[in-house]
């Protein structure tokens, strides 16, 4: 139960921070911290309590479902890959506009 | 059928690997052979009805699904046929490049996995691999503005995607499985309903409905101008098409009214910024939000409409593209891209500015062109809805005279005798155009018992529009107002389309 708290408070700090966010590292810090709560609810809601982990053994019953942490670290995956891909973006932005700041990259006509 | 992923994939390996400039070119050929794979499918389905496989046959409930039935067919064959001749359009530019045609090779093996896709993870993990491919080519010129195009496109549209994750997390933990079956038998209580309304809104964000709009057009203008056809003839479907794939399970009229409204004031909205551009690809990418609109209107109604809707997204594909080709092809030759300083192309590029006309018309409507079918069809099924018939013929005269706009480079004078055309440059323009007039009359000749077009009346109500638009063209937008030098300089942050896109995602849930 707290965990979900915890997811929550979380989705809502990467929400409000990636409306207030000036830099481009930090909108793409916002959405690392939205995607990690939101892997973090996923794998919370589906795991049951008292449950253990996704080993088959002879003693085992009540065992968590696998299936989503099989695709949360798909997704974790696909996250880094899309965070690299916009680092090097963002290197490459400021080799050519000399600031990370959205207001002047998006305002400035090249 | 699941080869139908992976062949282009490996191709785009081969040619990764083997970097040599003939193997791209022979890459091509490979393409071709999966267009007739595809129609064999295609054929197949048609006999012997929809089939579903599991990957690695395991039990429906754990295992990866691909279904294929007509509509996914017909979207196999518009796709595997637009991205052959984007790929040969491109021969030229990006002849050494085989880079470029390994992210195209993989692109289009990403596109058949999602329209093939029958569970919502997969649907989610192409979708974001899509997003990364067109991304890197967007910013393949490597000057600043792809680079600035390209960092909001990929930021923005993986957000759009966060929403889907949730929502993913409410269908799981109802039904337990990802297997998109399982919605036609889950009860509609609120938290399904809030499940069902993230993944409308993050189809929204992909196919650019009306607050989250605003990466499209600048990404559409940064890019190459191959890669902008593919972009609004295909990826920005993207969010259509897993939409109708849940629209098929569920009774969808509870958001019938809703995606309506959202659907019109895209159409209008687009419609404006595109009469207040100068730039010829700003004017084309601002016509695909406008278009974006008209098929919301078309999908999210039922029968005939919807019939309507799923034709002007296939045939949109191909006119845009078309339009998108003719005019990469006039920009690349003069080297500019204003409108009002482009002269004379009809006397220098004559094959490309009849193919222009072509989509032209097509995209205005003309009587026995394919916008025409699916225009008529969508304004037949609101026959008794007489505000909507009036909207939709505002939305044609506005269509109407954004193109007059651009219909004025035909005319004039050019002095630089440097430009010529080449036959062979044209081809898939010329290609391109014919299969859009064989779709106009083939789907005129399929309709024609069901509905009455009502032909001469149709030609006249045409011509009134183009009186009208030319007097509109004449007497306000050529003389260029204020307001429309604010509309054409309106640049929205990124600050302010992340509150645009959290309050559409916020206003969707509670509508529904």
């Amino acid at each position: 139960m707290y965990n979900i708290l915890l997811a929550f408070v979380l989705l809502l700090i990467g929400m409000y921070s990636l409306v207030i966010a000036k830099n481009i590292i930090m909108s793409l810090i916002s959405f690392n911290v939205i995607q990690a709560a939101v892997i973090m609810l996923f794998l919370d809601i589906t795991s049951l309590d008292k449950s253990e982990v996704p080993i088959i053994l002879h003693h085992v019953h009540d065992m968590v479902d696998p299936l989503p942490q099989a695709m949360m670290l798909t997704t974790i995956v696909v996250g880094s890959a899309i965070t690299a891909l916009i680092l090097m973006m963002s290197i490459k932005i400021f080799h050519y506009f000399g600031t990370l700041d959205w207001k002047e990259i998006i305002e400035r006509n090249i | 059928m699941i080869y139908l992923v992976f062949i282009p994939i490996i191709i785009a390996v081969l040619v990764y690997l083997s970097h040599n400039k003939f193997f791209t070119k022979v890459s091509l050929s490979v393409s071709i052979l999966e267009l007739f794979l595809i129609i064999y499918l295609i054929k197949k389905t048609i006999s012997t009805g929809p089939f579903e496989v599991i990957v690695g046959e395991w039990s429906p409930i754990v295992g990866i699904s691909i279904r294929l039935d007509l509509l996914n067919g017909i979207l196999l064959l518009v796709t595997s046929t637009l991205f052959l001749l984007v790929m040969y359009h491109s021969l030229k530019r990006w002849d050494e490049d085989y880079k470029f045609y390994f992210f195209l090779h993989f692109l289009r093996g990403s596109v058949y996995g999602l329209i093939i896709a029958n569970d919502f993870f997969n649907m989610f993990l192409f979708i974001e691999i899509i997003s990364l491919i067109s991304a890197i080519l967007i910013i393949y010129k490597k000057d600043g503005e792809s680079l600035k195009a390209g960092i909001y496109y990929l930021l923005f549209n993986s957000i759009g995607m966060i929403f889907y994750l949730i929502g993913l997390i409410i269908i799981y933990s109802k039904t337990g499985t990802m297997a998109m079956s399982s919605l036609s038998t889950l009860e509609m209580d609120a938290i399904t309903k809030v499940g069902i309304a993230l993944f409308i809104a993050s189809a929204g964000v992909k196919s650019a409905y009306f607050p989250v709009y605003n990466w499209l057009p600048r990404a559409h203008m940064a890019a190459p101008s191959g890669i902008s056809a593919l972009l609004s003839g295909i990826l920005v479907k993207m969010g259509f098409i897993s939409s109708i794939k849940i629209f098929r399970l569920i009774d969808y009229s509870l958001y019938s009214d809703y995606l309506l409204s959202i659907g019109l004031i895209t159409a209008f909205l687009g419609l404006i910024f595109a009469i207040s551009q100068e730039n010829l690809k700003g004017i084309l990418a601002f016509h695909t939000v406008s278009q974006s609109g008209l098929i919301l209107i078309g999908i999210s109604q039922h029968d005939i409409i919807f019939q309507g809707g799923f034709l002007h997204l296939i045939n949109h594909a191909f006119f845009k593209s078309l339009l998108f080709l003719s005019a990469g092809l006039i920009i690349n030759k003069y080297n500019m891209r204003n409108v009002k300083e482009l002269k004379g192309v009809f006397k220098r590029l004559p094959i490309i500015s009849i193919t222009l006309i072509i989509g032209m018309l097509s995209i205005t409507g003309a009587p026995f062109t394919s916008g025409f079918i699916s225009k008529t069809l969508i304004k037949v099924g609101f026959h008794n809805f007489e505000l909507m018939q009036w909207l939709l013929h505002l939305f044609n005269i506005g269509t109407f005279v954004s193109f007059i706009k651009i219909s004025q480079i035909f005319f004039g004078v050019s002095h630089n005798e440097k430009i010529k055309e080449s036959f062979s440059e044209t081809i898939p323009v010329i290609l391109l155009s014919l299969i859009l007039l064989g779709v106009g009359i083939s789907e005129y000749i399929y309709y024609y018992r069901i509905i009455d077009f009502k032909i001469v009346t149709s030609i006249g109500i045409y011509l009134i529009y183009g009186v009208i638009s030319y007097s509109i063209y004449r007497l306000f937008i050529e003389k260029d107002l204020k307001l429309m030098k604010k509309l054409r300089n309106f640049r929205l942050g990124f600050r302010d389309a992340n509150l645009l896109l959290i309050s559409f995602v916020i206003l969707t849930i509670l509508f529904i």
